[in-house]
């Protein structure tokens, strides 16, 4: 059940330069979210940011929720100097939570900040799956929750663009789908920039039996399916929502141009 | 709280306004406590709305482009009306045509007993290929909410415009030709650039802009037609607060409709039916 609640900050610190991890006491939120959801927070409670934010759940534990977020605009500038002990309305869980797994063999490929709600997939999977986690970004610096993340997976290749840590070159170009189709795997969820997913999906195009899934993010008004603001279009041409449709939506199945702008 | 206007009882002024409330089949806890529920414009064929961006933010307000994304007439009575027959609270559905018989022939359509009444989408501003809002020509508002009258009995709820237009002239016209009320200010024109592509940033161009921005403008619009006409007002326009349905009803609004609010929290309405009663 969708809630609205007063959730307060237990920290926002900052990762990199302009990546921030925030841990939100969220009990009702919490209690229900599941992988792929993720919630609307205001930045602040005027109207100087009226829309409230989308951010993915990077990490969901008893009463606590986290999100991780890149400074890209004004509204996240603002968030990312919010304070513990200060309070921010979070509505949620919102989204289609992805089913459960079992027994599978999942590649987790993420750019960027698109990490974090893989971190969360990835801590759910862990217990009865295996995970193959390909993550890149342009610097170490921009690489995070490795750490984390390195106990949830069977593998993990890493990349940065200007070669400071890992291979050198974007994650895409280490994903071969030889070792997709060897080790059999079953799943594969992706979230980064847009560019990266149009190439994945194009990549992957020789091997239409693997279902490939995609977060996807847009500009959103309300996050709950009443305003439909925030669409993608299928192939065969039609919007779907991507906050109650979505986020995660096969790549077979939606235009990711129409996301261009 | 409660508000009765011709045929129609309203256990509180607060309505949920068009396009911020989906076509009334989620949050059935919020809808069911409110006077009404106004459903997203409905049209007689699928719409697919408008390229996104849809939405952007403004200084306390939000620039929307949805362009009246539908299901049509015919996929909303066999789809989702049945879904909203158990509603405990007044249902109107917006009817959005693009020609005096397209609105009749939904009117008509909409002769059912599950719903209360219709509001007449006379001021969409998302919409292609029109040059003018409906609105906006005395003339075409009365046509238009003459000719829906003829075809049915329902309460009627005309949704004029201040783009561009002195409403009184068009309210006027609207209950010359049998509206019960008349809904103001929905949103103003609106255009927002990205100064680095050099382009519009909504995907459908121009918007329609909404929220505490345009508060007072509203608020100014139903004082100036209560000072003259005696006819049931829906005010809207940035409605946030207790305090903001207040101003509405002191400036003359009898119902208020919360949009831009529902937005920013789906339980907005309870929040402030809340703060009403104590």
């Amino acid at each position: 059940m969708i809630i609205t609640e007063k959730a307060q900050i237990i920290f926002n610190n900052s990762l990199s330069e302009e990546i921030y991890s925030m841990k939100l006491n969220s009990p009702h939120v919490a209690k229900q979210a599941k992988p792929g959801q993720f919630v609307m927070i205001r930045i602040t409670n005027d109207y100087s940011f009226i829309l409230p934010r989308p951010f993915a759940i990077a990490d969901c534990t008893k009463n606590m929720i986290r999100i991780v977020y890149r400074v890209v605009g004004k509204g996240t500038k603002v968030l990312s100097t919010r304070k513990p002990g200060e309070i921010l309305n979070v509505l949620g869980p919102l989204g289609k939570p992805i089913p459960k797994l079992k027994n599978k063999k999942v590649v987790l490929c993420a750019g960027g900040v698109g990490i974090a709600p893989l971190r969360f997939l990835a801590s759910k999977l862990a217990k009865n799956n295996e995970i193959f986690l390909y993550y890149g970004a342009k610097t170490k610096k921009e690489l995070i929750l490795v750490n984390e993340l390195k106990p949830l997976c069977r593998k993990m290749v890493l990349a940065t663009e200007d070669g400071s840590y890992g291979k050198k070159g974007v994650i895409l170009d280490f994903l071969s789908p030889d070792f997709l189709r060897n080790q059999k795997i079953n799943y594969i969820f992706a979230s980064g920039p847009l560019p990266m997913l149009k190439n994945l999906e194009l990549k992957l195009q020789i091997l239409p039996e693997i279902p490939v899934y995609g977060f996807l993010e847009a500009k959103m008004g309300c996050g709950c399916g009443l305003c439909y603001c925030c669409g993608v279009k299928t192939r065969e041409g039609k919007y779907l929502r991507i906050c109650t449709d979505g986020p995660v939506f096969s790549l077979k199945k939606v235009d990711l141009s129409s996301l261009n702008k | 709280m409660t508000v009765i206007i011709k045929n129609l009882t309203f256990k509180n002024p607060l309505l949920l306004a068009s396009g911020t409330f989906g076509l009334g089949d989620k949050f059935l806890g919020v809808i069911n406590k409110m006077g009404g529920i106004i459903t997203k414009g409905i049209t007689i064929e699928e719409r697919l709305g408008n390229p996104i961006p849809r939405i952007f933010e403004t200084p306390s307000g939000i620039l929307n482009s949805v362009g009246l994304e539908n299901p049509g007439i015919k996929k909303f009575k066999t789809t989702i009306l049945p879904k909203l027959t158990k509603l405990q609270t007044n249902l109107f559905i917006n009817i959005a045509g693009s020609s005096v018989d397209e609105f009749t022939i939904l009117a008509t359509e909409l002769d059912v007993p599950e719903i209360a009444g219709l509001e007449i989408n006379l001021s969409c501003p998302n919409i292609k290929n029109s040059q003018r809002l409906p609105a906006q020509n005395p003339r075409l508002v009365a046509k238009i909410v003459a000719a829906v009258r003829k075809k049915t009995s329902k309460f009627l709820i005309a949704k004029l415009t201040a783009n561009f237009i002195d409403p009184l002239i068009t309210a006027q016209a609207a209950v010359d030709n049998g509206a019960d009320a008349i809904s103001l200010i929905n949103t103003l024109y609106g255009i927002a650039f990205d100064v680095k592509t050099r382009k519009p940033i909504l995907g459908g161009i121009t918007g329609g802009l909404s929220g505490p921005a345009i508060k007072p403008f509203a608020l100014y619009c139903i004082w100036h037609i209560r000072q003259k006409l005696d006819v049931p007002i829906i005010g809207g326009g940035g409605i946030m607060t207790a305090n903001d349905v207040k101003e509405f009803l002191l400036a003359g609004a009898q119902l208020v409709a919360i949009g831009s609010g529902n937005l920013v929290d789906p339980f907005l309405g309870l929040k402030i039916l809340k703060e009403l009663e104590e």
